[in-house]
């Protein structure tokens, strides 16, 4: 087996869209793509319009269902990964990127059983509207939300810059408008609709958004397979030129490959973004069938990942399409050569739409945690949390356009370090911390700084390829490595403390702990 | 500090998934078993999670941590059989046109606990996870806990 070491910077350098996709612009496309931002738009001034609170802003007025839910949440996962960063990994390194998202068919089961049910009910009992704010009541703790909050910060800054960086470059390749133009137009739009509209704008343009991507997914992958006559013919041609593509673990070593899973099954938790919508739910009741229907949702966009990346391949090894130059460009040349340009168009539109539906939930989750976390845990509260929630999102969404404009490698960096910094600092105190009675204050404060501090100080060692000051052997994620860590430590030092188990806290928050 | 099945099982998995990581950045060729401890870990990772979240005041059906069992032997399943694999050939059989091994990666560990998994959780809702009266019951203790704070008294610690 010719197993790459790859590292997880590498893989995540491949994940994030950094360079230049091959220019889409026509006057359909541009026409497709300007009447998406149209409706997104017309979204936001709706959304605009019936945000007057500080719930309105931050949990969309509680008021969400369960569609909704399923199809923000399904939305503000994916991001744009799995429509070009996906594509090019696993024409890159066969079927082995899978392991990114195969535990989606565990994921959506394990959250609704793990942190869904008591969030909500958290949110039903007190004013809770952010993770860092759900892990300081339950550890009856400031320094904990605080940390939690420094940690959500830390995590989305890259994440989102790295985001915005490739929304200009998709935006680039929909109007030709060049990268710096297409950084300030994504993030204009995306600062329209976050800003006035807050969650309720971001909630509702996930719908639309969220759909299109469903649908889209499984028309191109209809055509991904079309194009090598069939799902067996692309495999055995795969299986003649390199039988390792299509192998489980395609290029990557099994350890490698199984660190993914870790990281992906369990992190997922710690995502704040994603995690945030669960207090939104108008009836916890609703709860009941969103893990059937948000998995649906996502196999419908992981077809899309799968069937190009192995089509595109096959395309290339039979010498019926150029190879793509990063491998990233997979999936745009894929949808730009073998589908109607229609859909390519709505494709390209989707990809623009699923990077800024990831950002405007960054936004609202990073504008909570300026405007309240952090504030709360420094004992100084903001009055007016509504304004302040505005302009702090504003502040996010212009840094995370600099950086994106200003720093390129920075921005890979820190979008590498986001997913597993946000699992290994916020999923032992969610996780755990929610369901065990004698987790302790001092378990969550460690954990959640072990999760922060080893994650930027291994992210930054680690940082991928030959510049790498600590290579990882066998393509191990480090941040598999900084989960195990944190997770250890919360439960280590929940064993040898007291102070912040359940049995301190207020009767109804209790209650909706043990329901 | 009262042990339970749930955290022993995150206990187990954490020192095995460790031991793993351990060995393979131990200087000199890596063995091959990590492989397996970061398999067998994840799986007891699964199943600790899962059964520490359903655990609940009124108790958890039994039914619930078979549920959890099967999932997590579902993907400990879905591990052996690709990490038993060995790279596919031009004579490897075909399974809904991916040779063997890669289709039992993608329907056994991709499509299989997506089949039960969600509809468990929906089947056993009301009798596992939220019943009729918990929002009456919840909305109850808010308003003995809101008279305790009118009152001066209240059961939580200062921050």
């Amino acid at each position: 087996m010719t197993a790459l070491p790859l590292t997880a910077a590498s893989v995540s350098l491949r994940a994030a869209q950094t360079q230049e996709l091959p220019s889409a612009a026509s006057p359909l496309v541009i026409g497709v793509g300007l009447a998406y931002f149209a409706v997104v738009i017309a979204i936001a001034v709706w959304a605009g319009r019936r945000t007057r609170t500080r719930d309105d802003f931050f949990l969309a007025g509680k008021g969400i269902g369960l569609v909704a839910l399923t199809l923000a949440a399904m939305a503000s996962t994916f991001s744009g990964f799995t429509f070009i960063g996906g594509p090019g990994l696993l024409f890159s390194v066969g079927l082995g990127a899978m392991f990114f998202v195969l535990p989606a068919s565990v994921t959506n089961g394990f959250t609704v059983w793990v942190v869904a049910k008591r969030l909500r009910l958290l949110a039903e009992v007190r004013p809770v509207f952010s993770i860092p704010g759900v892990i300081g009541l339950r550890f009856g703790s400031r320094a904990a939300q605080g940390w939690a909050g420094a940690a959500v910060l830390a995590g989305i800054i890259g994440y989102m810059a790295t985001n915005v960086l490739a929304l200009g470059l998709v935006l680039d390749a929909l109007f030709g408008v060049g990268l710096g133009w297409g950084i300030w137009i994504g993030t204009t739009v995306v600062l329209l609709y976050s800003s006035t509209g807050g969650i309720i704008a971001g909630i509702y343009t996930d719908v639309f958004q969220g759909t299109i991507m469903a649908v889209a997914s499984v028309l191109v992958f209809l055509y991904a397979l079309d194009s090598g006559g069939g799902l067996a013919n692309i495999s055995t041609t795969l299986l003649v030129a390199d039988p390792d593509f299509v192998s489980p673990w395609g290029l990557f070593t099994p350890v490698a490959a199984l660190s993914l899973y870790l990281l992906f099954s369990i992190g997922v938790v710690g995502q704040p973004h994603v995690m945030h919508k669960f207090f939104m739910i108008r009836d916890p009741r609703h709860l009941k069938w969103y893990p059937m229907l948000v998995t649906v949702a996502m196999a419908m966009v992981i077809l899309l990942m799968f069937g190009v990346g192995l089509a595109y391949k096959a395309l290339v090894v039979t010498g019926q399409a150029p190879a793509p130059t990063p491998a990233d460009n997979a999936a745009p040349l894929f949808l730009l050569q073998h589908t109607p340009r229609l859909l390519a168009a709505v494709v390209f539109s989707g990809i623009a739409a699923a990077m800024m539906s990831t950002v405007d939930a960054f936004l609202n989750v990073g504008a909570a945690a300026i405007t309240h976390d952090l504030p709360t845990a420094l004992g100084r509260p903001v009055t007016n949390e509504l304004r302040a929630g505005r302009i702090a999102t504003v502040g996010l969404a212009l840094a995370a356009g600099l950086v994106a404009q200003t720093s390129g490698s920075l921005v890979a960096l820190l979008g590498i370090a986001g997913y597993g910094l946000l699992a290994a600092a916020l999923v032992p105190a969610l996780a755990i911390g929610l369901n065990w009675p004698e987790a302790t204050r001092a378990g969550a404060i460690a954990s959640i700084a072990t999760g922060l501090i080893s994650s930027l100080v291994l992210g930054f060692l680690t940082r991928g390829g030959e510049a790498a000051m600590l290579p990882i052997d066998q393509g191990i994620n480090v941040m598999a490595i900084t989960l195990t860590l944190s997770l250890g430590v919360f439960l280590a030092v929940s064993a040898v403390t007291r102070g912040g188990t359940m049995e301190e806290l207020d009767e109804d928050v209790r209650l909706a702990l043990e329901l | 500090m009262r042990s339970s099945l749930g955290i022993s099982a995150l206990v187990t998995g954490l020192l095995i998934i460790t031991a793993a990581y351990v060995a393979v950045l131990l200087p000199g060729p890596a063995p091959t078993w990590p492989a397996w401890g970061v398999a067998a870990g994840t799986c007891l990772l699964l199943f600790g999670f899962l059964d520490l979240g359903a655990r609940r005041r009124a108790g958890r059906p039994a039914a619930v941590r078979l549920i959890f069992a099967g999932t997590a032997l579902w993907v400990a399943l879905g591990f052996i059989g690709i990490l038993w694999s060995t790279t596919p050939e031009l004579d490897t059989p075909f399974f809904l046109g991916l040779p063997l091994p890669a289709a039992w990666m993608i329907w056994v560990l991709g499509v299989g606990p997506a089949l039960f998994l969600p509809i468990a959780w929906a089947a056993l809702f009301r009798t596992a996870t939220l019943a009729d009266d918990a929002l009456a019951q919840l909305h109850e203790a808010k308003r003995r806990t809101d008279d305790r704070r009118a009152e001066g008294r209240t059961d939580e610690p200062p921050s």
